[in-house]
């Protein structure tokens, strides 16, 4: 769906913030991207919705070359949703919002009333479509963009930090919502950018960027499972992965919390 | 009892269209010397709270007692100056918060405001500089250089330096990575232990479990549960929706094969030596 080539991004001119990083992002996965702050998580998904031209490098997205001409074209097939709530609310209610979006791809206004309820209803909001954003919580609001972004039906998904703002109930909701939308949208591809690790637990395929570099890629069993390669960096494992390596237990297949305390008990 | 909460409710835009209720007749006492967690979700009044807790908001009805002031319904507190010095109210992203122009003037800004010398203020920065681990390196640099976890500490030492008696965090790890959550979270654990009284709100029951001593439960504009941290998940009021942390899912794990830890633990590493010295195995 996805393939990025040797892409390089620098605000200065002088740091590489993406140096020279590659990529390839099969159709209908679920990627979570992880690094600490600074890491350039959140330039690779600037650049890959457009709002970042990068300095040297490629993407193509459903094979086609992103560039400036089919910038509009493209925009239509990737939705992002940004970490900061209150920067992502555009309607004066929460329909309005939803609305907004659905008005710009020229839905008919007889068809909005149903997509709305249904978006808003699968993120827990149905029932604040006439409630202002400045009533609704900072995760509540969060809800709300992700509704938006969804009613658009993109091919591509990418979450930025998306559900950091989020309580715990919101987070496990989004997390839910996720595995459904896979479940009755299995061609669309989902990339989180994240620093909940249970969150990346969820993906098919995690990558951790270091300092613009790919630092590793994989199953999340197999990335969790260098606690050391990842605490270098100043991340951290899962931890049923903490457990295992503090344990020295080296068994793969260990990867829940249930299958972790039925081995302690063996 | 340093805080006490009585029949208090908080209304926003009382007989407007848009009233919302946040505090609804609530009662709490804050324990003194405690590490008071306060959860719940978000839009559950938990904000609110801390803003009564220094006079920043006053009920709408009932009545708050900070420090034996009284804060009261349509009645400007007297006496809000030593409200303000006895409990300090960090917010969420406090870093946006810094404005002068090197860390150790943003630091004296506070105790210069409560009526210090210059002199004597230059020692507290100092002082409270030194508490959030900010070595003299950076006191003449400027805040706006410092990295985002630097800046928070920095602000955070802005309220120590006030030297109040209770310290109140707002989601004080929020946006660091896992190793600025625990150095942020070990010196709430050293200032708590040097004797403050600390009261944070948390999304984290892993971070709850790990450090408070005690737990305040937020629903709907009222406190649902108070209870000790070691009881708080065997609390039938305990709403089912927060996750229990993995080291309790763990130890539950265990007990239903019948080989329970003998020890309750509430970090990884006790856990690893308890476990060890149980088993006998040796890594």
């Amino acid at each position: 769906m996805i393939t990025i080539k040797n892409l390089s991004f620098s605000y200065d001119g002088v740091t590489n913030v993406l140096d020279d990083f590659s990529l390839y992002l099969a159709p209908g996965s679920y990627v979570s991207i992880l690094g600490h702050n600074g890491s350039g998580k959140s330039t690779l998904a600037k650049c890959l919705s457009g709002l970042l031209t990068p300095s040297s490098g490629t993407i193509f997205v459903d094979s086609i070359l992103f560039n400036e001409a089919n910038l509009h074209q493209l925009r239509q097939s990737i939705g992002i949703v940004f970490q900061n709530p209150d920067n992502q609310f555009i309607g004066a209610t929460v329909r309005d919002d939803v609305a907004f979006g659905l008005e710009n791809r020229c839905i008919p206004h007889e068809k909005m009333e149903s997509i709305i309820q249904a978006f808003t209803k699968a993120v827990g909001m149905e029932s604040f479509l006439d409630r202002e954003p400045s009533t609704l919580s900072g995760g509540q609001k969060q809800r709300v963009a992700i509704a938006g972004i969804l009613a658009m039906q993109p091919k591509v998904i990418i979450l930025d930090e998306a559900t950091s703002m989020l309580d715990p109930q919101g987070k496990l909701e989004i997390r839910n919502f996720i595995q459904m939308l896979r479940k009755t949208n299995p061609s669309m591809t989902i990339v989180s950018i994240t620093h909940d690790l249970e969150e990346a637990e969820d993906a098919d395929h995690v990558v951790v960027l270091n300092k613009g570099k790919l630092f590793k890629e994989g199953k999340p069993a197999d990335v969790f499972d260098d606690y050391e390669g990842l605490t270098s960096i100043q991340l951290n494992v899962p931890f049923v992965y903490e457990m295992k390596h503090k344990l020295g237990i080296k068994d793969k297949s260990i990867t829940t919390i249930e299958s972790l305390g039925a081995y302690l008990c063996r | 009892m340093p805080i006490t909460f009585k029949d208090v409710s908080h209304v926003y835009s009382a007989k407007t269209p848009y009233e919302f209720k946040a505090l609804d007749n609530l009662n709490f006492s804050l324990k003194e010397g405690s590490f008071t967690a306060i959860i719940g979700q978000t839009g559950s009044g938990k904000s609110t709270f801390i803003q009564h807790m220094n006079g920043l908001l006053s009920p709408t009805s009932g009545v708050v007692t900070v420090n034996g002031q009284e804060l009261l319904p349509n009645r400007s507190p007297k006496k809000l100056k030593a409200i303000r010095q006895y409990a300090g109210v960090v917010f969420q992203f406090p870093e946006y918060q810094l404005f002068e122009e090197t860390v150790e003037e943003d630091v004296m800004f506070g105790p210069i405001n409560f009526g210090k010398t210059k002199a004597e203020a230059l020692v507290i920065a100092h002082q409270a500089l030194t508490q959030v681990g900010i070595d003299a390196s950076f006191y003449k640099r400027s805040p706006f250089e410092l990295s985002g976890g630097e800046r928070r500490r920095v602000a955070i030492a802005g309220i120590l330096a006030i030297q109040p008696k209770i310290l109140i965090l707002d989601e004080p790890t929020a946006g660091l990575d896992p190793k600025g959550t625990r150095r942020m979270m070990d010196l709430f654990k050293k200032l708590h232990e040097e004797g403050m009284t600390i009261v944070f709100v948390t999304h984290d029951m892993n971070l709850m479990y790990g450090y408070a001593t005690d737990v305040v439960v937020f629903e709907h504009g009222t406190i649902q549960v108070t209870s000790d941290v070691e009881t708080i998940f065997d609390n039938k009021a305990m709403p089912k929706m927060f996750v229990k942390p993995h080291l309790i899912q763990l130890l539950e794990v265990m007990e239903s094969f019948e080989k329970p830890l003998l020890k309750p633990v509430r970090s990884i590493d006790a856990f690893v030596q308890v476990y060890q010295s149980q088993t006998g195995e040796k890594r």
